[in-house]
């Protein structure tokens, strides 16, 4: 589509020095430095947002991996940070310190699919696409992705997933995003275009991660934007798959989650969730049956038999811990409401959750979810950090409803990853009142010792972390600096990013 | 300064969840971009309705502050609804569907209870901005100045606005025929097919040839508007109204929804779309059967105040499709999703030409049908869509929905 030319500036006055300098780059149309456009982008889906609103000092929206890479030149040159902004909807707060005086970068021009190679089983999209707009340019061709992207929503972008490690639509079976990553093209701070893995040899196609040398595309992802750009991403695809969804109903927690290892144990689950009786995923008529609660899942393959084959052992399984098998679609709501697999139907979201969710509604009923503290845990040890989460719950139940809040750790959707369970938090918060933010957010902090303490573990890279996991280990930490420093030696990335120095 | 009617959307401003399916989503037609603002500027956030919630609540707060370049912003949306249609993808039919679960249906969820009408956000901040006498766009301020004086928005007498009126109308009725600004004077062809059409039937009707007052709602002109709604209420009553009929979306909405909200009571007469009366028409076998004599193929363009803003989708493309000799095709985006033509919300005035730009979109949609002409119901997107092809070259004709009827007659 052609744009026009509806220029939103700052008054002369006011003007960034480098917005001349930017709108050579990518078009005077591009870049903005005025307050409202700046303010516009400054809500992630964070809490922090409400804790420290600072917006950035000024937007640019680059189309290109050569636009990119001018900008960092340019911000290099100049000294001046560079945030990374794809999807908007980073749930853990991921920027750094120096927001106020940086570029913003909005990767969301950049949605090209690159390239859908059969020969090598790969697709490469541009970083700023969605995770849907990936999943329907891959299926369209007679294909699918792996893992599909992220839980937390479709419109967060392929790259930003990467960049925050995030976990997501066939996490059972395919891991986390970054597992199913071969290759990146990453702008690094100096402006040098990288292309990581088989990609170091100009004549391979696009296929295989660990060559060459250390496996520097896993440097980074799950970085936070703090030492380059990701600019195009590439990942596996598969022949489409028949797909089969069941819902198991528990009358006992403890024996759903023996269920849920065995199935992670034995692999032949794609997707899993448990919901227990307190959730919105759950559904009144088996609470009253007696059900505890009930895990969604879903099975696929491309030849029936071994689908049917999958199915049984699922079943088997299920039935061993005293499951019982109940109408399918239980689950073709769940993953209707998850938004996933069939794509494209319009389904209740997460935020809708989290107004249900709410406890007592203020005057307004104002109410706003997020996720900052859903983090991992071994599958084996799942049911019992679900406990120990709960407690904490249970303890602020009378603060919670005071302030507004909604804490709820133990009745999201218990996802399965691999060898690793999800442990799921919604927090809920009236985004118009202070004191909501501010205990919240205290809530959340507590979540994220409790859970770090217990032996859990944070995928999504966000400051709530920090504190308890990079800023006490001083050896990890000491090497990021180091790898930080030779990147990026005027630390432009992202500067305070990953908990490390802003300076 | 003080934000009166923001204020009052407070609620909404608060309630954006900040997940951006605003700016793009998979919809239900498989694509996923939302804004046409958004998709023919620059494409910053502030032109989604996440990024209008950010700003609106930067103001609440006292973070930021008015200038010329957040004026621009608010200016610059066609408040099309398409970013309530999917926010967070609560769709009335996903509302519809999901309030029958089990889970739900105790709840008894409504779509109202949970949308974000980031529409009335931006309505009520140009309200704010027009009160605190800051500069807006040019044309908001002229076409209130021309409303106030000749009850239109052409600055043109009555007489020269209506010249295709029937001379021999009476002066009180039952019915009452609403032909807004644009049928007054740009398209008397839909004036004159709807009196056609009205006759036809057999009605015994009058005619009101004043604003509804639609360009100062959505223009933030709020006194004036309401100084014009009391005024049209009176009128109507005295003429002794018992329903209106539109050929413009703009008033439909405005005189169903607004009015009300305005005189603090429900109106004394009945509010039909040209569309919802010649449905009745043809139902009770008082006009038809429609045929043409020359076969043609239309596609229908959901006007976004008649369709989203007033759930008015099936009538239209019932009435299109009972007419021999008519094939109709639909775009891919249509009904609920229909891509706006850029025509409304104040956007032809204050940016005509990203106006256009919008329509060339949905021109190029239309031609990928197969169709020969676009048909609507409503003489602002027929204004727009017309430049538009003109702009284009495009072969495709535009027409008003009462025009193809008047011709199947």
């Amino acid at each position: 589509m052609n744009s026009l030319q509806v220029i939103v500036r700052a008054k002369e006055d006011k003007q960034h020095p480098l917005s001349d300098d930017l709108a050579a780059i990518v078009g005077l149309e591009y870049v903005s430095d005025n307050e409202a456009v700046r303010w516009s982008y400054l809500p992630d889906w964070c809490i922090i947002e409400d804790v420290t609103p600072v917006a950035p000092a000024i937007v640019v929206r680059p189309r290109t991996t050569e636009e990119v890479s001018k900008i960092l030149r340019l911000a290099n040159r100049t000294r001046t940070p560079v945030y990374t902004r794809s999807g908007g909807v980073q749930p853990q707060g991921a920027r750094g310190e120096e927001m106020y005086r940086s570029i913003l970068l909005d990767m969301t021009r950049m949605t090209d699919l690159v390239e859908l190679d059969e020969k090598s089983l790969t697709a490469t999209i541009q970083a700023g696409a969605t995770w849907m707009k990936f999943n329907l340019e891959v299926e369209k061709r007679g294909w699918q992705l792996g893992h599909k992207g992220t839980y937390g929503g479709f419109a967060s972008t392929v790259g930003g997933g990467v960049s925050v490690n995030n976990n997501g639509f066939g996490s059972a079976v395919y891991g986390m995003s970054a597992d199913e990553v071969t290759n990146l093209n990453v702008v690094l701070p100096n402006g040098d275009i990288l292309e990581t893995g088989s990609r170091v040899n100009p004549n391979a196609r696009r296929f295989f991660r660990f060559c060459v040398g250390p496996d520097l595309a896993g440097i980074f992802m799950s970085s936070g934007g703090t030492l380059g750009v990701i600019t195009e991403v590439t990942m596996r695809i598969y022949p489409k798959k028949k797909r089969k969804y069941g819902t198991v109903g528990f009358k006992d927690g403890k024996k759903a989650f023996e269920c849920y290892y065995d199935w992670i144990r034995n692999g032949h689950v794609d997707d899993m969730a448990w919901t227990p009786r307190v959730s919105p995923g759950s559904f009144p008529e088996l609470t009253e049956k007696g059900y505890e609660g009930k895990i969604s899942f879903m099975v696929q393959d491309v030849d029936e038999d071994v689908l049917e084959a999958k199915w049984r052992a699922l079943v088997k399984t299920a039935k061993e811990h005293g499951g019982e098998i109940l109408d399918p679609r239980y689950a073709e709501s769940w993953y209707m409401y998850r938004s996933e697999w069939e794509g494209y139907i319009p389904q209740l979201r997460v935020g809708l959750i989290g107004r249900l969710r709410r406890n007592e509604p203020t005057e307004e009923g104002i109410h706003l979810i997020g996720t900052p503290c859903c983090h991992m845990v071994p599958v084996g040890d799942a049911w019992d950090h679900l406990q120990k989460m709960i407690e904490l719950d249970n303890k602020y139940q009378e603060e919670m409803k005071k302030y507004n809040v909604s804490f709820a750790p133990g009745t999201g959707a218990y996802l399965g990853m691999k060898n690793a369970g999800h442990s799921p938090t919604g927090v809920g918060y009236d985004q118009s009142d202070p004191k909501s933010v501010e205990f919240a957010h205290k809530l959340i902090q507590e979540h994220c010792k409790l859970a770090v303490e217990n032996g859990g573990c944070n995928y999504n890279v966000g400051k709530y972390w920090w504190p308890h996991t990079i800023m006490k280990s001083p050896v990890y930490r000491e090497l990021l600096i180091k790898i930080k420093k030779a990147v990026d030696p005027n630390n432009i990335m992202n500067p305070g990013g990953l908990g490390l120095p802003s300076d | 300064m003080e934000f009166p009617e923001l204020k009052k959307c407070r609620n909404m401003v608060f309630s954006c969840n900040r997940e951006s399916y605003c700016r793009d989503m998979v919809r239900i037609d498989g694509t996923w971009l939302i804004c046409p603002v958004r998709e023919h500027t620059g494409g910053f956030d502030a032109y989604t309705a996440k990024g209008r919630n950010a700003i609106a609540r930067a103001l609440l707060k006292g973070q930021i502050d008015i200038d010329d370049g957040l004026i621009d912003i608010v200016y610059t949306c066609a408040l099309c609804g398409n970013c309530v249609e999917h926010c967070e993808m609560y769709t009335p039919e996903a509302m519809a569907r999901w309030s029958k679960l089990p889970l739900f249906a105790p709840l008894k969820i409504t779509y109202e209870d949970h949308i974000v009408k980031t529409p009335e956000v931006t309505k009520a901040l140009r309200a704010d901005i027009f009160n605190a006498g800051y500069k807006v766009p040019e044309g908001i301020a002229r076409v209130g100045e021309s409303i106030e004086r000749c009850g239109n928005i052409f600055n043109v007498s009555s007489s020269d606005m209506y010249n295709w009126k029937p001379k021999s109308l009476p002066e009180k009725a039952k019915l009452v025929y609403f032909p807004g600004c644009l049928a007054g004077y740009s398209f008397p062809e839909i004036g004159q097919s709807t009196v056609k059409i009205l006759k036809s039937a057999g009605e015994e009707f009058t005619m009101f040839d004043h604003c509804c007052g639609n360009p100062l709602f959505i223009t933030g002109q709020l006194k004036l508007a309401r100084d014009v709604v009391e005024r049209d209420v009176m009128k109507l009553e005295d003429v002794g109204a018992e329903k209106i009929v539109t050929t413009c979306a703009g008033c439909y909405r405005c005189i169903s929804k607004e009015w009300p909200k305005i005189i603090g009571r429900d109106l004394d007469f009945e509010v039909a779309s040209a569309a919802q009366l010649i449905q009745d028409y043809l139902k009770e076998g008082r006009i038809g059967p429609l045929s043409l004599e020359h076969e043609i193929t239309v596609t229908y363009h959901d006007p976004c105040e008649l369709g989203r803003h007033s759930s008015v989708y099936e009538e239209p493309r019932s009435i299109i499709k009972s007419i021999k000799g008519v094939k109709m095709v639909e775009m891919g985006r249509n009904m609920q999703s229909a891509w706006c033509c850029g025509g409304g919300g104040g956007l032809k005035i204050c940016k005509p030409d990203l106006a256009t730009e919008i329509a060339r979109e949905r021109v190029q949609e239309a031609e990928e049908t197969g169709a020969s002409a676009i048909v609507s119901a409503c003489p602002s997107c027929k204004l727009n869509i017309q430049d538009a092809i003109g702009v284009t070259s495009s072969p495709l004709k535009m027409i008003d929905l009462v025009e193809l009827i008047a011709d199947a007659l």
